[in-house]
């Protein structure tokens, strides 16, 4: 038993090791493409209308956000965002939980919700706008139909992958419905609640983003459509720079979300 | 309750005329899995249940756990009919159905937290749970998780929980059934002595005739087609019994004795 723990700490080890030379080589190639970035249009080889500058887009990046306005894009989209995706969750992961429960439900729902999850969310944009104006509304729509179907589908496959044991043995210590749904089926269909969730999430800061491009009068999106059009590379990069990590910040605190609630069960 | 002053004392667990059958998938008749068994079980004894596979006897086990809703006939607790689990009872699963989110410690006290006993803490939970992860032998690897550890391991996680909520009946359902030969030989001969420190009513279902024999007080035999009781036999063994019990002259005679039953 000593033996099994001390390959344990061993693997463990190893696995750090990795994890830093991971780390390394990624640092190291983005500080590559970052180097290229900049000196190639230097060298006249490109054009530095069309690809910019790394130090072109920071510059332009202080511009934006010295500039007025810019706070007000960025609470616009994050507004949208947090509501259309917050009820897709509020929505979403209830309504899952009760199809995985429930096969009638499940069957009379499942063709909607599969010719929906079948279609592009975006080329609803355009009756979306028709049905709540091109204001905030149609923006959380938008968010809130690309992710709400993610989470649906994955939470619904999450309960019905549950073991049958793991609800059979609950039961055998007296378990009451509730008690079924809050110490197994809830935990046990959690990594599937959360898979949803990040899928759902780039899905409803696609829908987000496409839905300012497409007809809006503030966020993010509409400043890339503005100066796309104006030709003006460096602001529109560092738009979509921005996008970009907020991606990615809200997708590691999903995971980071995730593991607490995983370890919270342990 | 369980000290009536009674010549004959009653049975623990009487089965009376029981017939369990499921819904077959695209017909219209039934499954019969048990057929009319009868069955007394004095407090305190170690039964097993011996078959082939299909005769049901997984079936009657999970019936007196109240897991399977019998089609006629009725299984009887302390006198009182069956009518759903209780805490009186607790199950011991082949297919071990641990947690896979919950640490060793935690899996312990899955069952001590779903049945709420009057007046114990948080931390008495834990503490009870603690007490029994060590009796099975597992102190050390309380957070560990059930990926993390063999099978064998793994069961006594199983029995560990079962023995927790501290059930007047222990049931276990081929519990070693994946196990390797070894493992189970060993697992049989911890659970034994586990066993005979409360003497708690246990019934456990397997198909291995030898493992049936060297646990019992007495084998229930089953047959197939409708599964059946075909014969109960008492073995007369001493105990403790080790390894050298399983190649004594009596323990022949059981096991060539169960074995033309169930041939």
């Amino acid at each position: 038993m000593k033996l099994t723990r001390s390959i344990y700490l061993t693997a463990h080890n190893a696995t750090s090791r990795l994890c830093a030379q991971r780390t390394l080589i990624s640092t190291l190639a983005v500080a590559a493409f970052l180097a290229v970035w900049e000196l190639a249009p230097r060298t006249g080889a490109v054009d530095a209308t069309f690809t910019s500058q790394p130090s072109r887009v920071i510059a332009a990046g202080w511009d934006i956000v010295t500039s007025g306005g810019f706070l007000n894009d960025v609470s616009v989209s994050l507004a949208e965002f947090a509501i259309g995706f917050g009820l897709a969750i509020a929505i979403g992961v209830p309504v899952g939980l009760v199809l995985g429960r429930f096969p009638f439900l499940r069957n009379l729902l499942d063709p909607p919700i599969m010719a929906i999850y079948a279609t592009p969310h975006l080329a609803l944009l355009p009756i979306i706008v028709v049905w709540l104006g091109i204001g905030m509304q149609s923006k959380i729509a938008v968010a809130f139909v690309g992710g709400v179907i993610p989470i649906l589908v994955n939470t619904t496959a999450g309960v019905r992958g549950l073991e049958r044991s793991w609800i059979v043995a609950a039961r055998s210590f007296c378990a009451s419905s509730w008690d079924v749904f809050v110490k197994v089926i809830l935990p046990g269909s959690l990594p599937s609640i959360t898979l949803g969730i990040r899928l759902g999430l780039s899905r409803a800061v696609l829908g987000v983003v496409v839905g300012e491009m497409y007809q809006s009068q503030a966020g993010l999106g509409n400043k890339v459509m503005r100066y796309g059009s104006e030709f003006r590379t460096d602001y529109l990069l560092f738009y979509v720079l921005l996008i970009s990590v907020f991606g990615l910040a809200a997708t590691t605190a999903v995971r980071v979300f995730e593991e607490k609630l995983w370890t919270a069960g342990k | 309750m369980d000290a009536r002053p009674e010549l004959e004392p009653a049975p623990h667990i009487r089965v009376e005329s029981l017939t369990v059958a499921y819904e077959k998938p695209h017909a219209a008749e039934k499954l019969i899995a048990v057929s009319d068994a009868n069955l007394e079980i004095a407090r305190g004894t170690f039964i097993t249940i011996v078959g082939p596979s299909g005769c049901g006897k997984s079936s009657l086990l999970l019936s007196i756990a109240g897991l399977v809703r019998p089609a006629t006939g009725c299984v009887r607790v302390n006198g009182k009919p069956v009518s759903g689990p209780g805490r009186d009872r607790a199950v011991v699963f082949q297919d071990f159905a641990l947690m896979p989110w919950r640490s060793v410690i935690a899996n312990v006290r899955f069952g001590l937290e779903l049945q709420r006993l009057p007046g114990l803490t948080a931390e008495d939970l834990t503490a009870r749970a603690h007490r029994y992860v060590e009796l099975v032998g597992l102190k050390g690897f309380e957070h560990y998780h059930p990926h993390q550890l063999s099978g064998g391991m793994r069961q006594r996680v199983g029995i560990a929980r079962a023995l927790a909520v501290d059930p007047e009946i222990l049931l276990l359902d081929e519990p070693f059934g994946s196990l390797d030969a070894q493992t189970r030989d060993l697992m049989g001969s911890e659970l034994i002595a586990i066993w005979e420190r409360n003497k708690k009513t246990a019934l456990f279902v397997t198909h291995s005739i030898d493992e049936a024999i060297f646990l019992a007080d007495q084998v229930v035999v089953m047959a197939t087609n409708p599964g059946r009781i075909t014969e109960i036999i008492s073995v007369d063994l001493p105990r403790p019994r080790s390894v050298e019990t399983m190649d004594s002259k009596r323990f022949i005679e059981y096991r060539q004795r169960i074995r033309e039953r169930l041939s």
